[in-house]
This record gives structure tokens, C-alpha cells and sequence, in this order.
């Protein structure tokens, strides 16, 4: 299987006024000449200042301590944009001379096969834990933007802020098959200590890989 | 006074990258081609989708980075002062804004749009085939430009 705690990176932000990088979420390279895929709103618009941090592990069953504060900040351009798809793709100067996952679609995978997920969840809150989850696929689904329609797929986990931009990879043979986005939830009408009573479900969505093979 | 070169839709999308061309393409026969030039500018990945990460306060500003483009897009092109440098060099080389112009256009808006040129460049070439079937000077007359 492919070494994912060395291609799953933090997507961080130089705070000027502190000299300290904000993490914002999680994104993975997806090629050799160091190009880098997030969700586009982990970056929303911001085009300066922008960096990954490079792994701080060397293999997931490591413990990571999280009084340690200290990274290795890589400069990143944004390179490409899919608004509709919400996928980032930035570039940085690196070159990765392992094997990269390849990059497959949602076609490639059965609602009910298992699937495995790298992300940093709670990241946004400072809290730089590299985790892996496992569950299966449990839908299909076409959602749509301005009117335009992509294949995602509903997986049977909660996430958490920070996860956006996880990789989602096939069990059966390591091939990427999805980047996590969000979940489901329609405006409910009331905020409850600041959440939205609908964002408390059991299940996230992740779009398919091969909308992130057509930007590279 | 800079002209638009006078090409097709199909001509601009040349611009494209083939995914973006396929994504402006339903777009635009959706909404047409104003319309969808703003979409694309605004759109945020599906709808009733919580997201989990990055920076929230985009999401509110997302309508006005349209608007911004609109402004920026009319002051460079109708002759504002703001825009004196570029449009030198616009008028340098040949009077002209063709194909070729596209990404050195992308570039000097993004820093005041605040968005990277890559998401710029389809909208771009949306505004200016529609800005080329009106004329610039037609178009520019219907600009009324505040010198801020």
C-alpha cells in the first residue's frame, strides 16, 4: 500500500500579526513536481501567504505530540481553481520521488466497499493530529452547482472541521478515489450555541477524484 | 481607444483548459453569457453543503468580487486613469485584445479583484466576447467612471 502520512498535508496560512501559520485544512499531493489538491474553500480566495506544511510523522502509528509546535512551512502558489467542484490545486517547489496513489473516480468504487480517509481533524482550532478513519461507501449522488452537476459520494462517517480536503482512498487497492468537502445540511432556522442542528449528522461527502486529474 | 478582437465564443474558449471549457460551456447555456461569467466567479461547490475548514468570511463576500470585476474590467478597458500603464501597453502592442491578452489581463486584476488569475481567465473571456459584440466604444459609452 501507498505511504499516505507522507502525501497528506496541512494547508496553512501566515498570520502577520502573530508570525504564526494558521492551519485552514488538509490537502494531498498529487504529483511528482509538487502539486498539492485541496478543497478551494480551505484557501477560499486568499492568493498570498499561503504554505503546507510538510509531514510531521513518520509513519501514522508514530505518537504525535501535540505540544510541539514547531513545522516545516512550504511557499505555495495557487495554480487552478474549480470554482463549481470547490477543488484548489496549489504548487509548491517540491519534488516527490516515492509512488504517488493514482487518481481514480467514484466509478471505480461499489456503494458498501471500504474505504480509508487521511485528514487532520480539529487542525482549525490548532490541533495537528494526522488521522485516519475508516467506513465504507454509502451512496452515490449527483449534487449540483450553478446548475452544473458532479459525482460525489456519501461516506458513513462524521468529520470534522479541518478534514476538508482529506484524501479518500479505495482499501481494495490504494487508488484515490474522492477528496472530502462537507456534509449535507440545509439551513435549519435556528443556531444552537452557534451550530446548526442539521450539521449533526452522521455522514459526509466526498467529490470524485477524477475532477482532480482533469485540473493537473 | 483599444479594441476586442472580434472572435467567436468558440475561439475565446481556446483560453480553457478543456474541464473549464466543458463547465462554462452548461453555464452558458444555462444562464447565458453574462450570467454565467458571474456563476462561475461565485460559486461555491454544491448547495446546502456544510464545509469543513478554511476561511469562512469568503463566503459573504462571494457577490462582490463580481461587481469588483465589472468596475475593474470597465475602468481598463473605457481608458481610467487607474489602469494608464496597462493600457499603454495594450495600445503598444497593436491596439488590440485578442487571445493573447487574456492571462496578461488575469494578472494585473487579480491583486485588486483578490482572487488568483486562474479563476479570472473564464469570466474574462466571457465578459470580453460579450464586450466585442457591443463595441467597446458603444460599450464604454454606457460606463459612467468614478475616479476614485
Amino acid at each position: 500500500m501507498f505511504n499516505f502520512t507522507q502525501i497528506t498535508l496541512l494547508i496553512g496560512k501566515l498570520n502577520k500579526s502573530t508570525g504564526a501559520i494558521d492551519m485552514l485544512g488538509t490537502g494531498f499531493l498529487v504529483s511528482k513536481e509538487g502539486k498539492v489538491v485541496t478543497a478551494r474553500h480551505v484557501v477560499g480566495n486568499e492568493v498570498n501567504d499561503l504554505y503546507v506544511l510538510m509531514p510531521h510523522i513518520p509513519s501514522i502509528n508514530a505518537y504525535q505530540d501535540v505540544t510541539d509546535l514547531s513545522c516545516k512551512p512550504v511557499a505555495v502558489n495557487v495554480e487552478d481553481v474549480n470554482p463549481i467542484t470547490d477543488l484548489c490545486i496549489l504548487k509548491t517547489n517540491l519534488s516527490f520521488n516515492g509512488i504517488l496513489p493514482p487518481l481514480e473516480s467514484l466509478d471505480n468504487i461499489l456503494v458498501g466497499e471500504k474505504i480509508g480517509m487521511f485528514g487532520f481533524p480539529h487542525c482549525v482550532m490548532g490541533r495537528r493530529v494526522l488521522t485516519y478513519q475508516e467506513t465504507e461507501i454509502g451512496a452515490k449522488m449527483l449534487l449540483e452547482t450553478s446548475g452544473v452537476k458532479s459525482k460525489y459520494a456519501t461516506i458513513n462517517i462524521q468529520t470534522r472541521p479541518g478534514q476538508s480536503g482529506s484524501l479518500v482512498f479505495n482499501l481494495r487497492n490504494g487508488a484515490i478515489i474522492g477528496l472530502l468537502i462537507g456534509t449535507y445540511a440545509p439551513s435549519s432556522g435556528v443556531i444552537i450555541a452557534g451550530i446548526n442542528p442539521h450539521e449533526l449528522n452522521q455522514t459526509s461527502y466526498c467529490i470524485s477524484a477524477n475532477y482532480i486529474k482533469e485540473m493537473l | 481607444m483599444m479594441e476586442i478582437e472580434n472572435l467567436t465564443l468558440d475561439e475565446w474558449y481556446t483560453c480553457l483548459k478543456p474541464y473549464q471549457k466543458n463547465m462554462i460551456e452548461q453555464l452558458v447555456s444555462k444562464y447565458g453569457e453574462e450570467k454565467a461569467a458571474e456563476e462561475w466567479l461565485i460559486a461555491r461547490g454544491p448547495i446546502q453543503t456544510v464545509t469543513f475548514g478554511g476561511n469562512q468570511a469568503n463566503a459573504v463576500e462571494a457577490p462582490k468580487y463580481w461587481s469588483r470585476l465589472k468596475d475593474e474590467f470597465d475602468k481598463l478597458i473605457c481608458g481610467h486613469p487607474d489602469y494608464e500603464k496597462e493600457q499603454k501597453k495594450i495600445l503598444t502592442a497593436g491596439k488590440t485584445i485578442g487571445i493573447g491578452s487574456v492571462t496578461a489581463l488575469a494578472n494585473w486584476l487579480s491583486p485588486i479583484i483578490g482572487m488568483s488569475p486562474s479563476i479570472l481567465v473564464p469570466a474574462i473571456i466571457l465578459i470580453l466576447h460579450t464586450t466585442s459584440k457591443m463595441g467597446v466604444n458603444a460599450y464604454c459609452s454606457t460606463k459612467h467612471l468614478i475616479n476614485k
